[in-house]
């Protein structure tokens, strides 16, 4: 049994610059953590999980903040950017709609108006709920290190349950999203654990492209949350689906596919079985829903 | 009685708006000059042997300013048993047990101190499910020494040990009647196994106290619990304290719930603060309020019911086992006191019933909201249902025809007195009938409805006293210890004060809950405060009265009788009056008389029951009645859930404030919720697996219904011996929920659930079942 104690003595370090913070991280590898919003880190300290001598935080710094739209270069989210504001923005409920719905989920307004996109990203809680819909638009992260730059895409992030891809001295300072081509649906369903207001048991994001003359899939995404180790996709299903029309027996087929790839665990939340047969369920709604919108579009 | 110009009054509570602002204080917001703060150091092990506690390093720490361990602690053990010293001696029993404590002049300090205590475990095996602790030979005895315990005082210790159960801590039964030869007089015999898991109260305001050492050796301590002069007496003999050196004060009490009836808080912040000489603060995280904080045990329940075709219940007999935990804390008079809510509603002519505590490496248990009555009216409610549908009856008629009715003698030998079950099955089954259509099936959501009765009890053989001062501007001091919970208990005594003498609410002023200054009650449980401490103060309202109206007769030189006292004023037939003012002299005293105090003493019924059927003439003090009714919607893909609709109807007697009946209506139909859908704590071999609300859920306003789909009902049957004719409700609104939700669901899916919580799995498990068997 692990016991809440109070929160750990720390120092506080707000640098100046992107560059100066990765030094810094650089400098400390193992003594220093980045806070954001602090509603998984500030926890897990009380747990003593952590124990980290600095925290960096990143408030100082505006660019990561922003939240900026171009037709061209589409969305781009700093990592500092609350689930408040993304569930707010009108460009992200107008455009992506799936990902300003997936951030209203998260918690409860205390907990949207503190935690970030960033840090829910890199605190890889295979549960994450802003994370599977930015896969399905295949979003990239930009990570800032203190010689270098690199982008990836956002699934490359996660190793595994609380385990993320970053280096020393890397820091998450964007997302992009790119728009999606036209005739397009994307939506997140999610099923919580017990309450209203809980963790999800499972989460699925979809996002469909239709060949508008054919009725075919050009291209279909489809993102599962809660049901493995980091949030996966669901390529057999996605292939199953990609360049066929779809119906309802394909639907059900994919939905059936995607319960196969799922590797949930049982927890004191929810059991594997649940899981796996939610997964089954889930993805089909995802599915119908998606294609009516694209359909419409 | 006079016309009443208080009550049934929906006066605004005393406190809300200290409450809302926020300026309400709770003992967790003290802090004293020089305050230190205490931490334990608790057990990794579910069942151990401690070989050796060193706490020298500990002591020696930075800001550590005591350090105790079971070495420090007296002999006096804590449980309705006597079976758990306050910290542990040479065993523990549960994971979570206190093994030492300390305290420092931070809490960080006391946190890092523990880390520094060195405790030699030897592991022993453990036993975790009480039906196999309670076999003839368990793979372990929890107790050795069982037998030799004390026990409790009060009440009457109506049980006994069962020797070839070397676990039970407790078997009570009841028997009446002829159950077996009842059982094959039977059309039919219906036989179900309910299951509740074990919950946690959920009050805000975390377990605490904070002892401050007095000049003259004694102590003062500032408890948030529900029973002042319990915790005193208690607390006496733990600290080996004589009476006048301790003081026991409660603030304002953050919920309850039944949850702070523990004395190790209180008791180690009293040893901490007797050795450091040094105020002791000792507050429970969330986590170890999961661990130690008195929480509802698991009970198993068996109901067997014989029943003839036209749905007269002729014979019912149950079977309880409770896992009372490592220590027996109040479960073992849960067991005896579940029998009440057993017995409270139906007419069974034939009735028996065995109920078990049982130690187990869990951890230890104690009162919830209900005390032993959520657990049998689940059984119970769930179990009419069946009959009804076996039977192709309506479950409100199998009901109506088997309720219990004025001057019928009940199954543990008590005159029915004061039942509205009826009535408030019929109002809210009208609510339920009368309402607009909701969202009818749609797609994958099924509609249900469903209604359950339930019963709660107020134990006998307690007492309470309260003082009302006058004061000389006429204001009514009204001086008790019972405690503000969020129930409401000042508002109500204070309105029944001010009908008393004819004057308004703001010419009441109320302290309460010091025991350097307020009177004996024996702790706000049981839903017996309105009751119990109203009769006290209306003898204490006819006391001061008395001597006001002694000196005025004086004065107005008129025969008291004749004498009426109005918004401060005694009037005499005729024009002639004085004023209470007028009663004292310039400097503030009544000459002859000093102050105008007077003083009400109410002692409930007590009744010796017969030690081996369980039969008294008066084992209940009084029932509250009360039915809910339940709409849900069940999507049967993923088994969800949706309340729609939800009605509670409660005959508590004369409602006092019918808005605080509300209000208690309201949130035991929230907590029932919770209780139905959400809660267990889940054990792992003695370890809790979900001690945060994280992980142990609570339902929050989205889980409950819109207000317009609310509904709370009064139906009121007076009580002849109640003070306006009231009982008590704070209990028994939580009581019916679940199985009205169950039946719902039913009524909506044809899925049956025994075991609570009714989670979205289990529904469509049901389901499955329910499709592969078709």
């Amino acid at each position: 049994m692990i016991y809440l104690k109070s929160l750990p003595t720390f120092e506080y370090f707000s640098p100046q610059s992107l560059k100066e913070a990765c030094s810094f991280l650089k400098a400390h590898e193992n003594g220093a953590k980045i806070v954001a919003g602090g509603t998984d880190l500030l926890i897990d300290m009380k747990y003593r999980k952590v124990t980290p001598r600095y925290l960096v935080g990143l408030r100082t710094l505006p660019e990561l903040s922003r939240v900026t739209f171009g037709d061209q270069e589409g969305l781009r989210i700093g990592a500092m950017v609350t689930h408040q504001e993304i569930m707010d923005g009108p460009i992200i409920n107008e455009k992506f709609k799936s990902i300003a719905l997936a951030c209203s989920q998260v918690g409860t307004p205390q907990i949207r108006n503190m935690g970030t996109v960033g840090g829910n990203v890199c605190n890889a809680a295979p549960s994450a709920d802003s994370v599977p819909p930015l896969m399905a638009y295949s979003a990239t992260v930009t990570i800032a290190g203190a010689e270098s730059d690199r982008v990836l895409p956002l699934e490359e992030m996660f190793i595994g349950p609380g385990e993320n891809c970053l280096k020393a001295g890397e820091i998450l300072a964007e997302i992009r999203v790119p728009v999606a081509p036209p005739h397009t649906g994307a939506v997140y369903v999610r099923l919580p654990a017990r309450t209203g207001k809980d963790i999800a048991a499972v989460g699925v994001a979809v996002l469909i492209t239709l060949d508008p003359t054919s009725g075919a899939c050009n291209d279909v995404k489809i993102v599962l949350g809660a049901v493995a180790p980091t949030p996966i996709r669901s390529r057999k299903a996605e292939a199953a689906l990609n360049g066929e029309k779809p119906g309802e027996d394909l639907i059900n087929r994919a939905a059936l596919l995607s319960a196969d790839e799922a590797k949930p665990i049982s927890d004191v939340r929810s059991s594997l079985d649940y899981r796996t047969e939610m997964v089954r369920v889930l993805t089909g709604q995802a599915l119908n829903q998606a294609l009516a919108i694209a359909r419409a579009s | 009685m006079k016309e009443s110009s208080m009550i049934g009054k929906n006066v605004p509570r005393l406190d809300a708006l200290e409450k809302v602002t926020g300026k309400a204080k709770y003992s967790v917001d003290l802090n004293l000059p020089g305050m230190l703060h205490a931490k334990v150091l608790r057990s990794p092990f579910p069942h151990a042997r401690i070989i050796h506690i060193d706490t020298t390093e500990a002591e020696k720490a930075t800001g550590v300013k005591a350090v105790i361990t079971g070495r420090d602690v007296s002999e006096e053990k804590i449980g309705f048993i006597r079976d758990r010293y306050i910290l542990a001696r040479d065993r523990v029993r549960f994971l979570g047990e206190a093994v030492a404590a300390v305290a420092a002049d931070k809490v960080e300090a006391a946190e890092e101190a523990l880390e520094l205590i060195k405790v030699e475990y030897e592991e022993l095996p453990g036993v975790f499910d009480a039906e196999e602790a309670m076999k003839p030979n368990p793979p372990v005895v929890i107790h050795p020494d069982l037998y030799t315990y004390a026990l409790a005082p009060n009440p009457t210790p109506l049980y006994r040990f069962e020797p070839d159960m070397p676990n039970v801590y407790i078997h009570r039964q009841v028997l009446q009647g002829d159950p077996e030869r009842a059982f094959r007089d039977a059309d039919m015999v219906i036989e179900n196994r309910f299951f509740m898991p074990s919950a946690q109260h959920a009050a805000i305001e975390p377990h605490n106290a904070i002892a401050q050492p007095e000049p003259d050796g004694g102590l003062t301590i500032w408890i948030s619990t529900h029973q002042l002069y319990l915790f005193k007496l208690n607390l006496c003999r733990l600290l080996g304290l004589p009476s006048s050196k301790l003081r026991v004060v409660s603030l304002y009490i953050g919920g309850a719930f039944g949850g702070k009836s523990g004395l190790a808080v209180p008791a180690i912040a009293g040893l901490l603060a007797s050795k450091s000489r040094r105020p002791v603060k000792f507050v429970l995280n969330r986590d170890e309020v999961f661990l130690d904080g008195n929480n509802r045990e698991a009970m198993t329940l068996c109901v067997k019911d014989g029943i003839r075709k036209d749905g007269t219940l002729l014979a019912r007999q149950m079977r309880l086992i409770l896992d009372a935990g490592g220590y027996s804390g109040t479960t073992a008079l849960v067991a005896k006191n579940a029998a009440f809510g057993a017995i409270g509603t139906y007419n069974v002519p034939n009735f028996k019933l065995d109920s078990y505590a049982v130690a187990t490496n869990n951890p230890p248990t104690g009162p919830h909201r209900g005390f032993g009555s959520t657990e049998v009216v689940w059984a119970i409610e769930s179990q009419m249902n069946m009959i009804a549908e076996k039977l192709s009856m309506d479950p409100m008629e199998i009901r109506r025809k088997n309720l219990l009715r004025e001057g019928v003698v009940d199954s543990l030998g008590m005159v029915t007195h004061s039942i509205g079950a009826g009535e408030c099955l019929d109002k809210i089954s009208d609510w339920l009938g009368t309402v607009p259509a909701t969202p009818q099936n749609e797609g994958a959501w099924r509609k249900g409805r469903g209604i359950a009765l339930c019963n709660k009890y107020t134990i006998g053989g307690t007492d309470s006293n309260v003082f009302v001062k006058v004061h000389p501007d006429s204001t009514l001091e009204v001086r008790h210890s019972a405690n503000e919970i969020g129930q409401g208990c000042d508002t109500v005594l204070a309105q029944m004060a001010a009908n008393e003498f004819a004057t308004s609410i703001d010419k009441v002023k109320i302290v309460s809950c010091d025991t350097a200054i307020t009177p004996y009650e024996e702790a706000t449980v049981s839903s017996r405060i309105t009751f119990h401490a109203g009769n006290a103060l209306l003898l204490a309202c006819k006391d001061a009265k008395n001597q006001i109206l002694q000196i005025a007769s004086k004065k107005l030189e008129a025969p008291s009788d004749s004498l009426e006292i109005k918004d401060g004023v005694v009037y005499c037939q005729g024009d002639k009056a004085i004023r209470i003012v007028d009663l004292f002299s310039p400097k503030g005293f009544v000459p002859g008389g000093g102050e105008i105090m007077g003083r009400g003493v109410f002692s409930g019924p007590r009744e010796n029951e017969d030690p081996d059927t369980g039969q008294g003439k008066r084992p209940v003090t009084y029932y509250a009645h009360g039915a809910t009714a339940v709409e849900v919607l069940v999507n049967i893909e993923t088994g969800e859930i949706k309340i729609t609709r939800i009605g509670s109807c409660f005959d508590m007697g004369q409602p006092i404030n019918p808005k605080l009946c509300e209000g208690q209506m309201e949130g035991g139909m929230g907590m029932g919720i919770g209780g139905a859908l959400f809660e267990e704590i889940v054990f792992d071999k003695g370890l809790t697996r979900n001690a945060s609300f994280c992980d142990y859920k609570i339902p929050s306003s989205i889980d409950f219904p819109t207000k317009e789909n609310v509904i709370s009902l009064i139906a009121p049957v007076l009580h002849s011996e109640g003070p306006y004719g009231a009982k008590g409700l704070g209990e028994g609104s939580l009581l019916a929920v679940a199985p009205a939700i169950a039946e719902a669901i039913y009524n909506a899916t044809g899925v049956r659930i025994r075991d609570l919580p009714i989670t979205k799995e289990k529904i469509l498990k049901g389901l499955n079942l329910l499709r592969s068997s078709s």
